[in-house]
C-alpha cells in the first residue's frame, strides 16, 4: 500500500511519514487533523492521475486557501511559505534498473492566495525526474538525473501540457524538447533513458480508481424520493436513485449487492430488507424507500436515523470499483454499538474480498475492536493489512503513530499517551 | 515488563475499591510513566469471566487496557499447543517437571515471555521459578504490596507499551 509524506500543512509542522494499509482506521482527539490527512490522500491520487491542479476545496473537505493549509506555529517564523506532500508506493514496472519502490513529492506554494504546485520530484533508486515551476511563469524546467549525472530542459507551458502534468506523457517529450546540441552529448544512455521512461510512466499511471470521500453527515430521509441523475456525492444523495436501479434489475450484480446489504441489515439487527416503492408506472414517477425491520416494512423516514446514515456509506462501498480507496469520516454516526461493531466486519470482508481500501477516521471502539477480534480470528483481514493511525497533539504540532496489530489482534507497542483519558476514566470508575 | 493474574487472586486484584496490596500493581499498569501490561489468554481467560468480581468491574478495565496495548491477549490455540507441551516436559528420571495443575498459567508465561505472577498457588510458584519450565529471564511472584519491586521485571516481554 502507500506510505503518505505530510509536511508544514495544517497542524503537520515536520516531515511525517505514514504507511497506510487495506484498512486503515485514523483515532485521535478531535481536530488533530484527521480529516486534513483524508483529503491529502486524495489530492496525492489526483497528482498521480489527474491533468489539472488539484483541489484543497473539494467536497467533502474544506481546507482553505493557502494561508489556511500551510503550517501556522506562530512567533518569528509565522507561516510556513510552503508544504510538502508525498506518497510512496509501488513500481509497478519490472525493470531491474530501479527500486521496488516509487516516490513522489510535491511540493506547493502560494499563487494569489491559493496553493500552487512549486515542484515535483520522482524517484526510484537512482532515478529522479523534476519539474520546477520557473519564477518567470509559464516555464517549467525539467531535470532528469541517474545519480551524479542530470540533463536539463526548460518547457514553455504554453505549447504543450502544463506544468506539471507534461511528466506523465513521458520522457519522449521530454527528449523531442531538449536542444540538439544537448541531444548529441547525452550524458545518459539508451537503458537509462528508457528506465527513466518507466518511471514516469508508472509513477503517473494509477493503479486504483480515484478515492471516493464521504462526509460525515449523511443527508437527511425523504418520504418519497422524485427520479433524478445518478451523481454521486458525499452526503449519499444519489442513494435512492442507485436503490431504486439495482432493485429494479435482476442481474447477478444487483442479487450479490441485496444479498450483502441484507446480511449487514440481519447481522447488525438493523434492518432486514431494503425495499423500493413506485407511486406509479412510469420510470419518472415518485418513489419510496423502504425497509423492513420487523413487520411491515416502513419509510425510511420511519425507522431509526442509523438506517439512512449508514446506507450511503453500505452501497456506495458496495459498488465500488474494485480495488477503489475508500476514505470515511465518522461511518459510524448514529449506529448502535451492535451496527458499529458490524461495520468493522463488514469493511475489512470488503477489503479482503474486492481488493477496496478503507481509510475511516472514527471514534468507535466498536469497530476498532471487532477488526481487532476478527483478526485474531484469522475471519477478516490479516494483521499485517490493518494499521491504527494514532494523532497526537503535541502543543501546536500534530504526530501520526502508527500502531499494528500482532497475529492475536493485540495492538504492539503503543506510545505512552495512548489512550490515557479512557484508562483514567477507567481507574477512577474502579476506585483504584 | 508483563504480568499474569492467576484465578486464585483475580477475585482480590479487580476489587472495588482496590484492595491495598495490589494497588501498586495498578498503578504499574496504568500510569503512563510505567510500562506495565497484563497477559491473558486461553484457559486462563475463560477463568477469570468466571470470578463474580472480575464480570463485575474487571472485564470493563481488562477491555480498557487491551484496547490501549496494556492488556494482551494470546489466542486460545497458541496457549493450548503449549499447554501440551509443557505437561510433556519430563525430567531425566521421567517424572513430569510441571508440579502445578496449572499447566495453561505456565503455558501462557512461555508464549507471551511475561515473568511476573500474580498467584497464591505454591505449586504454581515453583513452576514459575524453574527455569526448565518458564526459561529465563527467572519468573517473580508478586503477592501483596511488599512485592511492588518485581514489577517491571523483563523488559522483553511482547506487550511493552513504549515510551
Amino acid at each position: 500500500m502507500w506510505k503518505v509524506t505530510i509536511e508544514g500543512i495544517r497542524c503537520f509542522k515536520t516531515r511525517q511519514e505514514v504507511p497506510l494499509a487495506p484498512l486503515t482506521l485514523l483515532v485521535g482527539e478531535n481536530s488533530t487533523g484527521k480529516s486534513t490527512f483524508l483529503a491529502v490522500t486524495r489530492i496525492l491520487w489526483d497528482l498521480m492521475a489527474s491533468e489539472v491542479e488539484p483541489n484543497f476545496n473539494e467536497e467533502p473537505f474544506d481546507l482553505g486557501a493557502f494561508d489556511n493549509i500551510a503550517n501556522y506555529t506562530g512567533g518569528r517564523k509565522g507561516r510556513a511559505k510552503s508544504f510538502h506532500i508525498g506518497v510512496e508506493f509501488a513500481n509497478g514496472v519490472s525493470d531491474e534498473t530501479q527500486d521496488a519502490n516509487i516516490r513522489l513529492l510535491a511540493t506547493f506554494g502560494e499563487e494569489r492566495g491559493q496553493p500552487a504546485i512549486q515542484r515535483t520530484i520522482v524517484r526510484s533508486g537512482n532515478y529522479r525526474i523534476e519539474a520546477t515551476r520557473a519564477k518567470e511563469a509559464p516555464e517549467t524546467v525539467y531535470t532528469v538525473a541517474v545519480g551524479d549525472r542530470e540533463q536539463r530542459v526548460k518547457w514553455d507551458d504554453a505549447k504543450g501540457p502544463p506544468f506539471p502534468f507534461a511528466l506523465k506523457y513521458g520522457m519522449h517529450l521530454f527528449r523531442r524538447n531538449m536542444p540538439p546540441g544537448e541531444k548529441e552529448g547525452a550524458m545518459l544512455s539508451e537503458t537509462e533513458w528508457k528506465a527513466l521512461q518507466n518511471l514516469s510512466m508508472s509513477a503517473f499511471m494509477p493503479r486504483r480508481p480515484r478515492p471516493y470521500a464521504f462526509a460525515p453527515v449523511r443527508t437527511r430521509p425523504k418520504r418519497t424520493y422524485d427520479p433524478r441523475k445518478e451523481t454521486r456525492r458525499p452526503e449519499g444523495e444519489h442513494v435512492p436513485m442507485v436503490l431504486a436501479r439495482m432493485v429494479s434489475s435482476s442481474s447477478e450484480k444487483t442479487a450479490q449487492f441485496a444479498q450483502a446489504l441484507s446480511r449487514f441489515g440481519h447481522a447488525c439487527g438493523l434492518f432486514e430488507n431494503v425495499k423500493v416503492r413506485r407511486l406509479g408506472p412510469k420510470a419518472s414517477d415518485p418513489f419510496q424507500i423502504e425497509v423492513k425491520v420487523w413487520g411491515p416494512a416502513f419509510s425510511l423516514v420511519d425507522v431509526g436515523y442509523g438506517v439512512s446514515q449508514s446506507l450511503p456509506i453500505l452501497v456506495d462501498s458496495l459498488l465500488g470499483e474494485k480495488g477503489q480507496m475508500f476514505l470515511m469520516q465518522q461511518p459510524e454516526v448514529h449506529l448502535h454499538p451492535r451496527a458499529q461493531a458490524e461495520l468493522g466486519t463488514f469493511l475489512a470482508h470488503l477489503a479482503k474480498q474486492d481488493d477496496k481500501a478503507f481509510l475511516v477516521e472514527t471514534h468507535s471502539d466498536y469497530l476498532i475492536d471487532r477488526v481487532r477480534m476478527d483478526v485474531r480470528d484469522g475471519i477478516g483481514l490479516r494483521h499485517d493489512q490493518v494499521v491504527i493511525l494514532y494523532f497526537q497533539r503535541y502543543g501546536t504540532e500534530v504526530r501520526i503513530h502508527p500502531l499494528y496489530l500482532d497475529e492475536h489482534g493485540n495492538i504492539l507497542a503503543p506510545p505512552a499517551s495512548y489512550r490515557n483519558f479512557f484508562l483514567d476514566e477507567e481507574r477512577r470508575f474502579l476506585g483504584a | 515488563m508483563c504480568v499474569i493474574i492467576d484465578a486464585n487472586l483475580a477475585g482480590k486484584v479487580f476489587a472495588t475499591p482496590c484492595d491495598g496490596d495490589f494497588k501498586p500493581l495498578w498503578d504499574w499498569v496504568f500510569d503512563k510513566r510505567k510500562q506495565g501490561c497484563i497477559v491473558f489468554g486461553g484457559h486462563l481467560a475463560e477463568e477469570l469471566c468466571r470470578i463474580r468480581r472480575v464480570r463485575e468491574g474487571g472485564t470493563r478495565a481488562l477491555s480498557e487496557l487491551k484496547r490501549a496495548g496494556r492488556a494482551h491477549e494470546i489466542r486460545k490455540d497458541c496457549v493450548e499447543r503449549e499447554e501440551d507441551f509443557v505437561r510433556s516436559l519430563r525430567n531425566a528420571s521421567g517424572k513430569k517437571l510441571c508440579k502445578s495443575n496449572d499447566p495453561h498459567v505456565v503455558a501462557l508465561a512461555r508464549v507471551s515471555g511475561a515473568r511476573v505472577l500474580c498467584s497464591a498457588d505454591q505449586n504454581l510458584h515453583t513452576d514459575f521459578k524453574n527455569l526448565n519450565v518458564v526459561p529465563r529471564p527467572k519468573g517473580r511472584i508478586y503477592q501483596n504490596a511488599t512485592h511492588a519491586k518485581v514489577l517491571g521485571h523483563t523488559p522483553g516481554c511482547i506487550g511493552r507499551p513504549r515510551r
